[in-house]
């Protein structure tokens, strides 16, 4: 379950020092004439709990959940010995301590909403990037790839590109985007993966959660089960949105299905309906 | 453009410059293209080498017509620019935007444009399906693997859907075309692609076209979403902004 990256012998350490932006002399001076192991996480993997939901963390504050009066269901047809179903809204609890006033009150609308049979659905859904923690939320495949000087996600899903920068530092002042900056490191079989930077333009999970631009989430990624699945523990702090840190756990299973083109703006049919989703459409060609 | 600058020369020059992703494989293996790639110059009119224009027959005449006059009435809508799909091959050479080639895990080749995070999986040493078997299943960036020889990768290509352009003019291709790519580094930081088109449904014989990138790992790559307002500075390919112009001047649909 390991594979070794042979790094790269540098004697230009401090001649990169002069001329290269800092998160290239970073990896320069990380990179050294040893052989590391590191966990091998490379191919597909699929999420493995139920409507990839969040699970709760064995202690301490958790992800939100169900409202235990709706609870969700996904659709459900053809299924030998089980009556078809159509799925039901995602109802938060909205008395789950970590929810700052405004974000339960959002909830309580996205649930209200829900529940009338309007239209609420996390960004993915209209082909929008889904910052994370919502990326560990989607139910199609990921790509890993390592490499000494990151780790790479491509997530199905419109081929979200997602890259962890390696043994560095966060940036000064990373510019505010989607998946925000990425900075990692091995901890023996584990890859810790912090990430900053995200606008508030996605939501937090599957309840439609909103978060600020204060987002900050830790995943610590490791192989469990003699690696047939990753488990994914997750923290996210955003102190603007949540009265405390809360924490998670997600589970992959490798799968065989395969890595490749699968573009959203041609796949956006809502299952239950039959409905296309809108997408997003440019004014015009911008070259 | 970002300013790094090598100042160190030869070997070591070419280490620092792909530092971003490079690993030393095991002795024999492939050699090393990954890294950020990006084009310094953008035509969204395809330049067949040798010059000249690209050897259209009848049909592609009529063809590239229709759709040039589609484009500008706006009765065809250029969907890879409008709902972002992707570009099919070799638009997606052509584009202004940085991408990344990886070649982890072994026997794949994975390649990832930022524009439209369009993907392409090239699986190594394997046959090429057969055209018929992919016709109804065709993919705008079609179906590519690849094989060594030597230095270089050839990337065969067939499988594409007839929703693409070969270029941003409204150049057409059918659902028989095969592409053949020939990928090498030309120096210590630049990546050539050598595109070898064949659709006899609208050209008299195959033609080739040549694209140029510069190794940028000193840059990181960027989330792309349709229609967002801010992209990438795009300032530092040349023929972007003479683009831009005659767009907003209304003389290129």
């Amino acid at each position: 379950m390991k594979i070794t990256i042979h790094s790269l012998v540098l004697g230009v350490v401090s001649l990169l020092a002069m001329s290269s932006p800092a998160h290239v002399q970073e990896a320069a001076q990380k990179a050294s004439s040893q052989n590391v192991s590191v966990p091998d996480f490379m191919g597909e993997w699929v999420r493995s709990d139920a409507e990839a939901r969040y699970m709760p963390p064995a202690s301490g504050a958790g992800p939100v959940r169900d409202d235990p009066k709706h609870p969700h269901h996904g659709h459900r047809e053809g299924v030998p010995g089980l009556p078809d179903l159509d799925a039901t809204p995602w109802v938060a609890d909205l008395t789950n301590p970590i929810l700052k006033p405004w974000v339960a009150a959002a909830l309580k609308k996205n649930g209200d909403m829900g529940l009338a049979g309007e239209e609420v659905s996390p960004p993915h859904v209209y082909c929008r990037p889904s910052g994370v923690p919502l990326s560990l939320a989607l139910l199609e495949n990921v790509h890993f790839m390592q490499t000494p000087a990151k780790v790479t996600l491509v997530y199905q899903r419109d081929h979200q590109l997602r890259e962890v920068y390696l043994n560095v530092p966060h940036s000064r002042n990373p510019q505010p985007s989607y998946y925000g900056e990425s900075v990692g490191h091995y901890e023996g079989d584990t890859l810790v993966v912090d990430t900053i930077a995200m606008n508030d333009r996605t939501v937090t999970d599957l309840y439609n959660t909103p978060h600020s631009d204060a987002i900050h989430v830790i995943e610590r990624y490791h192989l469990v089960n003699d690696g047939k699945n990753l488990q994914v523990d997750f923290t996210v702090d955003d102190p603007k949105a949540f009265n405390m840190p809360w924490s998670a756990v997600v589970h992959y299973r490798r799968t065989p299905a395969a890595f490749q083109e699968v573009v959203c703006a041609e796949n956006n049919i809502d299952v239950t309906t039959g409905k296309l989703y809108p997408i997003p459409a440019a004014a015009k060609s911008d070259f | 453009m970002i300013g790094f600058r090598p100042v160190i020369a030869g070997a070591a020059a070419a280490a620092a410059l792909s530092l971003g992703t490079t690993f030393v494989l095991a002795a024999g293996a492939e050699p090393d293209i990954s890294g950020i790639w990006w084009a310094t110059t953008y035509s969204p009119k395809l330049l067949p080498i040798g010059g000249g224009d690209p050897p259209l027959n009848a049909a592609g005449k009529t063809k590239y017509q229709e759709n040039m006059a589609g484009l500008r009435s706006g009765s065809i809508v250029d969907k890879a620019r409008k709902v972002c799909i992707p570009d099919g091959v070799p638009r997606v050479l052509e584009t202004p935007y940085p991408f990344e080639l990886f070649q982890v895990p072994k026997g794949q080749i994975t390649m990832i444009h930022e524009l439209n995070h369009q993907l392409r999986v090239i699986a190594l040493d394997k046959p090429l399906p057969k055209l018929e078997s992919l016709v109804a299943f065709g993919n705008y960036n079609g179906h590519s693997v690849g094989h060594w020889e030597g230095g270089t990768l050839v990337i065969e290509g067939n499988g594409y859907n007839e929703d693409t352009f070969l270029d941003s003019t409204g150049l057409p291709h059918s659902d028989q075309l095969v592409t053949t790519e020939r990928v090498r580094k030309i120096n210590a930081n630049q990546l050539e692609d050598v595109i070898t088109i064949h659709d006899p449904t609208y050209f008299t014989r195959d033609w080739q076209a040549r694209f140029v990138y510069n190794q940028r790992n000193d840059i990181r790559m960027e989330d792309y979403s349709c229609n967002d307002a801010q992209h990438r500075d795009l300032s530092g390919v040349k023929g972007v902004a003479e683009v831009r112009a005659a767009r907003a001047a209304g003389r290129f649909p």
